[in-house]
């Protein structure tokens, strides 16, 4: 009895360590490991703020969309567009974002005033979008941290 | 008995080697997964991402290429359940609105998750009893 503790007891060792050996050995030859920064759950907004970038509460995104002030982007998929989405949004998967810009790209001025969101407060699809139509000139889109989680 | 506790492993096994297999390939969705508990201190977060499939990959293997250790790697299953459970039961009870991070599903958790795991948890238990050695 004493003999089979021990097994069991090495048997817990040996699966650890090769565990914890197999996780390293991953980590050093990934090409892109993760990165700490960009699991924790308040990156997205870390980064937002530090850009620079405007947030939209819940209350000031119904009063958005009740004035029309601003142009609402999904920056999700399509078929998650397809799915359900905040009133008035238009699709611009920031996934397909060369094949989606173009189809809103007509009715957009430089400083035109844009609301984005994709998911929730995990997801990075509206903040990255953010950043593309900053590269593509348009400077005024804020985002909507919440996203679909915070509308629904 | 001996049948019981040879299909709790291949369930079992089936189970951890696929759900570890889908984590590795998709290692960031699993830490933001993890982080989505809110459950760690944010330094353990990537380390246990890298760490927990693998642990599951080798248990899962474990439980069959090596009889002596067969004990072994279903304690460690059966822990592994017992800890997804309490986080999952403890994330629902806080009201967080995430995904379980259990096999690569990004859909949002409710109690079916639970019910699920306390599955899972059962056969791992019949397992650890009756699947002992090879």
């Amino acid at each position: 009895m004493k003999e089979s503790w021990s097994t069991t007891f090495t048997g817990i060792f040996v699966l650890l360590f090769v565990s914890t050996l197999s996780a390293w050995m991953f980590e050093s030859l990934s090409p892109t490991p993760v990165r700490a920064e960009r699991v924790r759950p308040s990156w997205v907004r870390e980064e937002a703020i530090q850009l620079g970038v405007e947030l939209v509460d819940l209350e000031q995104l119904k009063q958005i969309i009740d004035t029309g002030s601003h142009l609402i982007l999904d920056a999700r998929s399509q078929e998650e567009y397809d799915q359900g989405h905040i009133p008035t949004a238009m699709p611009v998967s920031v996934k397909e974002f060369e094949q989606s810009f173009p189809m809103i790209a007509p009715i957009l001025e430089p400083d035109s005033p844009l609301v984005v969101y994709c998911g929730g407060p995990l997801c990075d699809d509206a903040l990255l979008l953010v950043k593309r139509l900053r590269d593509a000139g348009y400077t005024n889109a804020s985002l909507f941290l919440e996203g679909m989680e915070g509308w629904e | 008995m001996k049948k019981a506790g040879l299909l709790c492993r291949l369930l079992i096994a089936g189970l951890f080697l696929y759900s570890g297999g889908v984590k590795i390939f998709e290692m960031e969705t699993f830490a933001l997964s993890i982080s989505g508990y809110q459950l760690l201190p944010e330094r353990l977060v990537v380390p246990l991402a890298y760490f927990l499939p693998w642990l599951e990959i080798w248990c899962a293997l474990a439980l069959w290429i090596t009889p002596p250790f067969r004990k072994s790697a279903w304690i460690l299953i059966t822990a592994m359940l017992v800890v997804f459970t309490l986080a999952k039961i403890s994330a629902l009870q806080r009201g967080l609105d995430i995904s379980c991070g259990c096999t690569g599903s990004e859909d949002p958790m409710t109690w079916v998750d639970v019910g699920i795991n306390l599955i899972w948890l059962s056969v791992s238990a019949v397992g650890l009893v009756w699947d002992r050695r090879g």
